[in-house]
């Protein structure tokens, strides 16, 4: 009786393998004000990416999200010149909700650009339900578009509470849940649970051993999408934590990319993922 | 490449709170752990070590010791005007302890000369590896004030954080030449171990993964697929710890 090669024992093996491949739905791009990134050019992420087998990041810049009169053009631009590995979230900043208007307002023509939103509320310090967010959660509840949240445990502006809120408001919009409410392990999976429109995300998961069993456990593999916060964090750092979790293959291959797939089939040519 | 790996950064026993990962409670996990795992060797301390008084964390972290080959232990200190632990020196000679690690926050303590005298000018002098956790109550200001009266310990330092520390830790590697960094969460910083060995060479890295804390296959499958070159990966899995440990001399 023979027994196929392991996930484990193939990506040490190769380091990135054409029947698993990588969708990360949780990136960045650009320098950062907090920490020095080594790999934040658009080039030099497509470098990383190769080497781990990540076929598409979605990001949203950190211009964006940080300065706000960069605004969405750096996620545009990055784009159009890279439209084969990348998409965007548009990003929003509820301090100026006059460019929430005009960046819902024009986000018909960027369709070949942007995916959905992205809400970075524990930094913006305004809840993810405050009511200057709504045109975007509209949006993206009207024609089922992803939210990429940050999400933490016991915060004020994205704890489960609120994420719960929205998910209720906004029942076709698929919200994935940065960090899933780091911290707040359980109650991430039971939002995902509970809500067909909710998934947990990965960035910052996979640093704590024993996190991702709980969400598996709770929600299901099917429930859970990959994200790594690229350029901040290393692919095969987060590939080989997912490996080290006592979660089967097939969990492993729903998370890398089945799951992600599946988000974003309405809105990518199927031959880019 | 097959590397060869030794963990500079593990951790076994039972914190004083219970944790959200599986800990190692007994030398026999420890074996299987490595064992399942591929590691070769490693440098463990116990939580005992910090959580309760480094004389009962000392003791027992002696039975992992022998759990599997190329298993070597820290012992914690204490500042010594306190008295609290005897010779230590002689003591850590005897017992064949070559690293030790230091828990200032948990034990209330200050990292300078004042508070250590000589006993850290002996450690230096026989190059014992200091071992320092950002996750275990080491302050970056506590480190450069300790390095600043002890310029050529040697010094290493762990669980540097998720967010790219470059810029705490660079210039303390580019002013100690006994300064390494232990690689657990660098390798988590996208292309971090590729820049600091750019910038400094590979002899100034330590492999290590911060289990059970963190899954050991994240440090593990980084460094095994690092954009750099096969020796250089290999010292930093094992080597530069290896050779750290024989340099230890009390």
């Amino acid at each position: 009786m023979s027994t196929a090669p392991s996930l484990r024992e193939r990506f040490f093996r190769h380091g990135r393998l054409a029947d698993c491949p990588v969708i990360d739905l949780h990136g960045h791009m650009g320098p950062l004000q907090g920490a020095r990134l080594p790999r934040c050019t658009p080039e030099a992420m497509i470098a990383a990416m190769d080497r781990a087998g990540v076929v598409l990041t979605v990001f949203c810049h950190h211009d964006t999200l940080m300065a706000p009169d960069a605004g969405n053009r750096p996620n545009i631009d990055a784009v159009r010149r890279f439209p084969k590995r990348f998409r965007a979230y548009c990003g929003i900043n509820p301090n100026y909700p006059e460019q929430i208007w005009a960046d819902v307002s024009s986000f018909d023509q960027f369709r070949d650009v942007y995916v959905g939103f992205k809400l970075l509320a524990d930094y913006h310090r305004i809840p993810i339900t405050d009511p200057r967010n709504a045109p975007a959660w509209e949006k993206a509840n009207t024609e089922g578009l992803l939210v990429l949240l940050h999400t933490w445990g016991g915060s004020a502006y994205d704890g489960p509470d609120l994420v719960r809120s929205c998910a209720e408001t906004y029942p076709n919009a698929r919200i994935l849940m940065g960090h899933s409410c780091h911290g707040q392990w359980e109650r991430a999976a039971e939002l995902a649970r509970d809500f067909p429109n909710v998934y947990c995300e990965l960035t910052a998961v996979l640093d704590d051993r024993g996190a991702v069993e709980i969400l598996v456990r709770g929600t299901g593999s099917e429930k859970v999408v990959f994200g790594t916060d690229t350029p901040w964090f290393n692919h095969h750092n987060y590939i080989g934590a997912l490996l080290g979790a006592d979660i089967a293959d097939d969990d492993r291959r729903n998370i890398l990319y089945a799951n992600a797939k599946r988000l974003l089939i309405p809105f990518i040519p199927a031959d880019l993922i | 490449m097959t590397c060869r790996f030794f963990d500079a950064n593990m951790a076994v026993g039972r914190p004083r709170n219970r944790p959200l990962f599986r800990p190692v409670a007994e030398a026999e996990e420890l074996r299987t752990h490595m064992a399942s795992t591929g590691l070769e060797g490693a440098l463990i301390w116990h939580f005992a070590q910090q959580d309760g008084h480094p004389e009962t964390g000392n003791m027992l972290i002696e039975p992992y010791r022998t759990a599997a080959e190329n298993v070597s232990i820290c012992w914690a200190l204490l500042p010594p005007l306190t008295a609290e632990q005897g010779n230590i020196t002689e003591r850590m000679r005897d017992a064949a302890v070559a690293a030790v690690r230091l828990f200032p926050d948990a034990h209330r303590y200050l990292m300078n000369g004042v508070v250590w005298g000589d006993l850290l000018d002996v450690l230096t002098d026989c190059c014992v590896p200091v071992l320092l956790s950002l996750e275990q109550g080491c302050s970056w200001q506590q480190i450069y004030d300790l390095l600043a009266d002890y310029p050529n310990l040697t010094c290493i330092i762990c669980d540097v954080g998720s967010w790219s520390m470059d810029r705490y830790t660079y210039p303390l590697l580019a002013r100690h030449p006994n300064v390494y960094q232990e690689t657990s969460m660098l390798s988590i910083t996208d292309g971090g171990v590729e820049a600091g060995v750019c910038r400094f060479g590979p002899s100034r890295f330590v492999f290590g993964t911060g289990f059970p804390c963190r899954y050991v296959e994240a440090a593990m499958l980084q460094l095994a697929h690092a954009d750099i070159a096969d020796d250089d990966r290999q010292a930093i899995a094992a080597g530069n710890m290896e050779r750290l440990l024989k340099e230890s001399r009390l």
